[in-house]
């Protein structure tokens, strides 16, 4: 087994640890592990532009291969990853771009109570594509973290930082208001 | 203008996305279960979330992907600003002293001193292996039915993941070892890693010696 494979299959904290002992391999294989979904979470983040999720992710693994010497190990890896490349996205967010008042919300009218059931499966998913961009940085993340990247509750507070009462109201609330923007779209369309 | 926070009717409805997402732990998700028995209203809402979950899925993975060129990118801004650290901190210690053998002789001498202490390390492997396996089974244990294997756990003892600092000498790394009285049980990984056993307190007198070991984390149990 070369070392490369042996860092393949390394637990994510081994390899972490490489990286901290100054292994570039083993930040290649971190990204490896965690960059397509962590892309896709940065995307949504600067509100679609790849090229700015793409700066976000830049940062994000330099900022991971300057810290991991410090890493505790009081988090999953994947936590601590995600808490950072968050913070750089909305960084970069806020640089560029005075952030813009969710006011779409108010013009979507409330609808049935299961607006899903009635679509079909592409037009279910451009619908959901544009309510979940259409939500604030906050409700989409919440939604995104736990039903996408599957991170439990206390993890999204970690990545977050906000209690995790917070993350769970949060994750309620983005769901009446996609559910009200679901219904809304489904309606514009009828 | 963004809608104001409204509070959950009740605190299973919170948890419905993690409980569609099976990441709840068991007990709240045993919890979840039995409030979803008697619960029409919650029911209809985990349908939807499961059919929302899909659907999050697929609208999610429709965003594009990082450029192909982005994790080169990324190594070349890591590369500029290298070297923070130098790679492989177990080898590390020992390349210097190679280095310093070599710096004693002519250049053609060295290939053969560096020879002559590997297998010196051997040797001292060997040696110190045979003691600490005599401490820490006592010569009782080779009447006994032979060794437990390499490794083998003691009751009461902890164990560690342990990183040592590159500039640690053989000599310094043995006696803070000695003095926390701990014993390294494995390794290295192919990260560099040591699996380290000693008594409780272990990890705290490892940490006291920041200049020898650089990185200590409680092993979970297996």
């Amino acid at each position: 087994m070369t070392g490369r494979e042996r860092l393949e299959a390394a637990s994510d904290r081994d390899v972490l640890a490489a990286i901290a002992s100054g292994s570039q391999d083993a930040l290649e294989v971190l990204y490896a592990r965690l960059g397509q979904r962590l892309f896709r979470f940065l995307v949504g983040l600067v509100g679609g532009d790849a090229a700015r999720a793409e700066d976000a992710m830049s940062e994000a693994f330099f900022e991971v291969w300057r810290r991991a010497p410090t890493f505790r190990g009081d988090s999953a890896v994947r936590t601590w990853v995600f808490g950072i490349a968050r913070h750089k996205a909305l960084s970069l967010v806020r640089r560029q771009r005075p952030s813009e008042p969710d006011e779409a919300l108010e013009a979507v009218a409330s609808g049935e109570p299961d607006v899903l059931s009635g679509m079909m499966e592409d037009e279910a998913r451009e619908q959901v594509r544009q309510a979940l961009d259409a939500l604030s940085p906050e409700h989409r993340e919440v939604i995104e973290l736990s039903l996408y990247q599957n991170f439990t509750y206390e993890e999204i507070a970690e990545i977050v930082g906000c209690p995790v009462n917070t993350v769970k109201t949060r994750a309620f609330n983005a769901r009446r208001q996609l559910k009200r923007r679901l219904a809304g779209l489904a309606g514009t369309e009828r | 203008m963004t809608a104001p926070e409204r509070e959950p009717p009740h605190e299973t409805a919170t948890l419905l996305p993690w409980y569609v997402a099976g990441t709840l732990g068991a007990g709240e998700a045993a919890a979840v279960e039995a409030h979803l028995r008697g619960c029409e209203g919650c029911r209809a809402e985990e349908a939807e979330l499961r059919r929302l979950r899909t659907a999050v899925h697929a609208a999610v993975e429709t965003r594009p992907s990082p450029s192909p060129d982005l994790l080169a990118r990324i190594a070349a801004r890591v590369e500029a600003a290298a070297p923070r650290r130098a790679p492989e901190p177990a080898a590390s210690w020992w390349s210097r002293l190679v280095e310093w053998a070599g710096s004693l002789l002519s250049p053609r001498l060295a290939p053969a001193m560096a020879l002559g202490l590997i297998v010196l390390q051997f040797g001292a492997i060997a040696v110190l292996g045979a003691r600490l396996y005599e401490t820490a089974y006592g010569p009782a244990a080779t009447t006994q039915g032979g060794p437990p294997p390499a490794g083998a756990p003691v009751a009461g003892e902890t164990r560690l993941r342990v990183a040592f600092d590159e500039a640690a000498t053989a000599r310094r790394i043995r006696a803070v070892l000695q003095e926390a009285g701990a014993r390294v049980v494995d390794g290295p990984s192919a990260a560099g890693f040591y699996t380290v056993a000693g008594p409780a307190g272990a990890a705290d007198a490892l940490r006291r010696h920041p200049d020898v070991v650089r990185f200590v984390e409680p092993l979970e149990p297996r």
